[in-house]
């Protein structure tokens, strides 16, 4: 987790090499000094190395990839196949058990809009926090406020208010809005823009293409298929942790709607 | 343009990379202390107030309990006690805070990434800004208010000098111990309960009710213990900055009842403070690079 000089190609957005992530699935959960005891003790009587409080979970199995620059890719794959894991690695929420990414330029990740939203502090408020979480320095929130309110379609009064009073619809746009004006590079979406009425999702959809322009690099991990065959230009298909398949955007969907269907 | 090298956690963490790579976010730190000063006091029709109440209330009530049920007090008892509350009240806050400093922002954590420093000391400086606050009710009640009362009380000795050292120890210090608890709640939620036990009982070995001095003057004890125990007291360096506050700001004084032998309080002493300096330096690093171990695995919490 550290800043590096340039390695690899300046071409390539993101380069996995053979990255692998186990989780521990405790058979009880381990958050009291007794449990811990008990444990240490059950250990300590069966003697026996082998015989853990957990089983290995292995979400992802030495995935390589490399995403060149300005590319719009989709992650597919049934619950449990290691999206949102690769996803949260390249976001920094998880280190890798092992194997190597590198992000080449500044990566925003959207696993969840409006993420740390207060309801009693007011738009305003809860617009500089965000921001802030999200990278942007107190110079840059001013520059960027009137057009971040717009784009939400909110106005002072409202931002006035705290967050509690306002719609899901609202606190979505307020969480979109700030999060698609930020200078960001690399974009990770989670299932982002499955939320909100036609019109907004209309929205976000032009702001994706506008990103794609732009010559930003995106990845989307997302079940609606729709959504990917009008977004991305490229497809991985990940399964049990492994790429099942990686390739142009009907084949991998053909084969992925197939495989859905004969299950 | 930046990149981003990410890599297994490996055998040895590089705690000023760890630092740098927090540093990058002070803008963060500084939004997420306002927030939390707003939150804390949010719908409160007293507000900050609220903050000086506390204090306040508890002088009061030591003072009544020492003048007049132990009549022990001198004049100016209840300044007394408020100059060694401000520590003590800073220091036990703020870890009392900090067990719960990161399982409070979990969730934030597993959708955002920024450094996990910044919730433990987010939480160390909103306290810090309530010790600033106290630091004003205290003036205004020593030499404002006392003043209107009884007369000007003097002015502190030139110690006083040493407040912005005394002050940072205390900071240090409870901020390598906030980097403990924190890291530590984690994993062991008994870690408040024992906090706070602890607390409880660690207010008994500060000199808040009592001068340090005292311990020198136990008649229990043989004159050389009464220094070997007075000087171990004050290798703590919540209790020694307690002590250090008083000497501070009220100076060397006969704390003996009128007609026995005088018993003088001590004045402030720079080789204890370089002692206590040290302690806490250390604290600080020690607890933060146990904080940098723990903080991989946050995240990943049964």
């Amino acid at each position: 987790m550290t800043n590096d000089p340039m390695k690899g190609g300046i071409d390539n957005a993101i380069e996995i090499k053979s990255l692998r992530k186990e989780f521990r699935v405790y058979r009880r959960t381990y958050n009291s000094l007794k449990t811990h005891a008990i444990a240490a003790a059950i250990s300590s009587v069966k003697r026996d190395k082998h015989n853990t409080h957990y089983d290995l979970r292995v979400a992802l199995a030495d995935v390589s990839l490399t995403v060149p620059r300005g590319q719009a890719i989709a992650i597919i794959g049934r619950n449990g196949s290691g999206k949102s894991t690769l996803l949260s690695i390249l976001a920094r929420i998880y280190l890798p058990t092992s194997g190597e990414a590198i992000v080449h330029g500044r990566l925003i990740a959207l696993l969840e809009l409006g993420a740390g939203f207060d309801g009693d502090l007011t738009g305003n408020q809860n617009l500089v926090f965000n921001a802030a979480i999200l990278g942007l320095t107190q110079d840059q929130i001013k520059d960027r406020y009137d057009e971040i309110c717009t784009f939400a379609g909110l106005d002072q009064a409202t931002m006035n208010l705290p967050v509690r009073m306002y719609s899901s619809g609202m606190q979505l746009r307020l969480g979109f809005a700030i999060a698609t004006h930020l200078d960001t590079d690399v974009i990770l979406v989670d299932e982002g823009l499955a939320v909100g009425d036609e019109a907004f999702q209309e929205k976000c959809f032009r702001k994706m293409e506008q990103f794609k322009a732009e010559g930003r690099t995106i990845v989307i991990v997302s079940h609606e298929l729709d959504h990917i065959e009008r977004l991305a230009e490229r497809v991985v298909w990940l399964d049990k942790g492994v790429i099942k398949m990686d390739g142009d955007v009907p084949t991998v969907l053909k084969a992925y709607r197939e495989a859905l269907m004969s299950d | 343009m930046p990149s981003i090298v990410i890599r297994p956690p490996g055998p040895k963490v590089d705690n000023f990379a760890e630092f740098r790579e927090f540093w990058r976010y002070k803008h963060l730190l500084r939004v997420l202390v306002e927030r939390g000063i707003r939150i804390r006091y949010k719908n409160s029709v007293l507000g900050v107030a609220w903050s000086m109440v506390t204090p306040i209330l508890s002088v009061i009530v030591y003072s009544i309990l020492i003048t007049a049920i132990l009549h022990t007090g001198s004049s100016n008892t209840s300044a007394y006690i408020f100059a060694a509350t401000l520590p003590w009240n800073f220091f036990s806050f703020a870890v009392l805070d900090s067990s719960a400093a990161i399982l409070q922002q979990l969730g934030l954590l597993k959708k955002i990434y920024f450094p996990r420093e910044i919730p433990v000391i987010s939480n160390v400086l909103q306290n810090f800004v309530q010790f600033l606050i106290s630091m004003f009710v205290f003036v205004v009640y020593r030499w404002g208010l006392t003043t209107v009362v009884h007369g000007w009380p003097g002015w502190p000795p030139y110690q006083v000098i040493y407040l912005p050292i005394v002050i940072t120890i205390m900071v240090l210090f409870t901020t390598g111990f906030a980097f403990f608890i924190s890291a530590l709640n984690v994993f062991y939620e008994d870690v408040k309960f024992v906090v706070s036990l602890l607390l409880t009982l660690g207010f008994y070995f500060v000199p808040v009710l009592y001068p340090a001095e005292k311990i020198q003057y136990s008649a229990r004890l043989t004159p050389s213990m009464q220094t070997i125990a007075y000087h171990a007291y004050l290798l703590n360096p919540v209790a020694w900055v307690s002590q250090a506050f008083r000497q501070m700001l009220f100076g060397v004084y006969n704390m003996a009842p009128v007609g026995s032998p005088p018993q003088m309080t001590a004045p402030f002493d720079v080789r204890i403070m370089c002692i206590d300096g040290f302690e806490s330096v250390l604290m600080c690093y020690i607890g933060y690079a146990f904080f940098n171990r723990m903080k991989r695995k946050f995240t990943e919490r049964p």
